[in-house]
């Protein structure tokens, strides 16, 4: 695994990232397997966007390292950026220029980028190639960005969080855009998002961060069936116990009650991770 | 599109407000030097007692001296306003995480923002350093530019490289800061130490002359002054006591004395050397500010 894991299109070995007193990340093993789409989970400061920030050079690590296919971003800049195209959670781009611009800079910093893949992505949408940044919605903004990292001829797309401004039918059409991409030219995307249905219904795997560490790394296949619901805790050795639900059920790894839903994992982890940052707090 | 019309309309605004206020001043200077020269009268020889005398040449003569200032604060804040932009506003306004996701090479990004706005505030100084000296020139009948150092650092060269200097500080604190505002603050603040120090910079190293001062008064060259001193019979130079010291005792010592005063300074045929010596600092710290600022791009966090 050791020697292996540098191969993989994202990887992290040992990444720690403290700001001040707190700690981001602490010691993160990850792999992220090539032409899969995983989705990245976690409570608000888990370390998300500072774990997809790591792989762009846009963070750089206390300790450890992030690799791409093999590569420290923060020593080979231009080899790691070449392969990733990386949207933020907050896309900001120029208000005073048009989507056309935005896409004539990509062109520009990216060698490759193909502006008719982009055209055709807001074309689908139906927005005006020529209108200003200033005068376009948060979700055609997010539309853009996500157009602009379709145009990008990358190996791995970072989404961050892009869904959050989104409206149903928006957020429906952009994660088809990208599970379309990822498929047909066997990108590796990873996913950072809040909702366990957009998870379930367009992701291979999931990693649950949580408190700067990864609580869970699985393909989604693996944990239907893996994890049981228990009326109470009671009952169930506490090594088992991942988190008790809000109703008082119990999501082990053993028990005799039903298979456990994803959204009912992660929620346990969730769970569970708010509740070490209380114990860590009061401690 | 080019690098070069890509940056040019992230900052075209700014841009044209400079390249305005610029021609504002270029076409005002231009005016005044003409009005100045209209009514100059031939006969003021700077030197000789024997000048006639136009009112209306003294009482325009008397703005010269706004224009002084407004050829000190303009570089600055030009320099100021489109330096923090280049990496300041980006990081602020968060296009920085747009743009550095994309560029593969953040010195070459920096370096093609920075020719952006660069180019066009290197452009209105160049023309504002030729019209700083046709007023100086207007404003100082009989003298040299070339050989005074009056208004020094408001005038010719000295207004591009302040400006050059100004905006390098500018996008490194804008780089650092990330904060147009309290960035713009600090770099256009750098031009106040600057002109409070006049020439002190060009004039680093080196050594003052004596200079001797006529019976009117006037010291030739037209200088910098920076002491007093008195000759004494010996040709040394001493001070007011030691020279009050060694007056004839059938003589008003105050007024012996003073005949003999000698100014320590630069003298203003000194002031290619002066300019050149500014240039040269400036263009260290310039080049140091740029090196330092691309350093902090290249490892900055975009927020």
């Amino acid at each position: 695994m050791t020697d292996s894991i540098g191969l993989v299109p994202l990887a992290a070995r040992g990444l720690s990232k403290r700001y001040g007193h707190r700690w981001a990340l602490r010691d993160v093993d990850l792999g992220v397997p090539a032409g899969t789409v995983t989705a990245l989970v976690g409570p608000n400061g888990a370390g998300k966007s500072t774990l997809m920030q790591s792989w762009v050079g846009f963070v750089r690590p206390t300790s450890g390292v992030a690799l791409v296919f093999g590569s420290d971003p923060t020593r080979d800049r231009r080899r790691c950026l070449e392969r990733v195209a990386y949207l933020p959670q907050h896309p900001a781009l120029y208000r005073d220029l048009s989507v056309r611009d935005h896409f004539d800079i990509a062109a520009h910093e990216r060698p490759g980028f193909v502006a008719a893949r982009a055209n055709a992505t807001v074309e689908h949408l139906r927005i005006d190639l020529t209108a200003k940044i200033r005068t376009l919605s948060g979700g055609e903004l997010a539309h853009v960005s996500l157009a602009i990292t379709m145009g990008m001829t990358t190996d791995i797309l970072l989404l961050d969080e892009p869904l959050a401004s989104l409206d149903p039918l928006a957020r429906l059409e952009f994660l088809g855009i990208a599970r379309e991409a990822a498929r047909e030219r066997g990108l590796t995307v990873l996913l950072s998002s809040h909702d366990i249905d957009d998870v379930e219904d367009h992701c291979d795997r999931i990693v649950i961060l949580s408190a700067g560490a990864v609580a869970l790394n699985a393909p989604l296949g693996d944990i239907a069936g893996a994890y049981r619901i228990n009326p109470t805790p009671d009952g169930v050795p506490s090594v088992d116990v991942i988190g008790v639900l809000p109703t008082g059920e119990a999501v082990s790894r053993s028990g005799d009650g039903r298979a456990a839903t994803l959204r009912e994992v992660v929620l346990a982890h969730l769970v569970r991770a708010r509740s070490n940052s209380s114990d860590e707090a009061s401690a | 599109m080019s690098a070069l019309r890509i940056a040019w309309r992230v900052s075209r605004l700014e841009s044209l407000m400079v390249l305005g206020a610029g021609l504002v001043l270029l076409a005002a200077s231009i005016l005044f030097a003409l009005l100045l020269n209209g009514v100059n009268p031939g006969c003021i020889d700077v030197g000789s007692e024997q000048g006639c005398f136009d009112r209306r040449y003294f009482d325009l003569a008397y703005y010269a001296e706004g224009f002084q200032v407004a050829y000190w604060v303009f570089p600055g804040a030009a320099g100021a306003l489109l330096g923090v932009l280049v990496a300041g506003r980006e990081v602020e306004t968060g296009t920085a995480q747009f743009s550095w996701s994309l560029a593969l090479s953040r010195s070459r990004w920096l370096l093609e923002r920075s020719i952006a706005t660069v180019l066009p505030l290197l452009g209105i100084l160049v023309c504002l350093a030729v019209t700083s000296q046709l007023v100086w020139a207007a404003a100082h009948p009989g003298l040299s530019p070339e050989a005074s150092l009056s208004g020094f650092g408001a005038r010719g060269a000295s207004v591009i490289v302040r400006g050059i200097f100004v905006y390098c500080v500018a996008v490194l604190v804008g780089a650092i800061i990330g904060r147009v505002l309290p960035a713009f603050l600090v770099a256009a603040a750098v031009i106040v130490p600057l002109t409070l120090f006049g020439v002190g910079l060009g004039t680093l190293g080196m050594t003052p002359q004596a200079l001797e001062v006529s019976s009117s008064g006037r010291i030739s060259g037209d200088p910098l002054v920076l002491d007093e001193r008195y000759r004494a019979p010996d040709g040394a130079l001493v001070s007011w006591e030691e020279m009050a010291a060694l007056a004839p005792p059938d003589v008003d010592a105050g007024e012996w004395v003073y005949d003999h005063r000698v100014a320590i300074g630069i003298s203003g045929t000194r002031y290619p050397e002066v300019l050149l010596r500014e240039i040269a600092w400036l263009g260290a710290f310039s080049a140091a500010s740029s090196i330092v600022a691309l350093g902090v791009v290249r490892r900055r966090r975009p927020r």
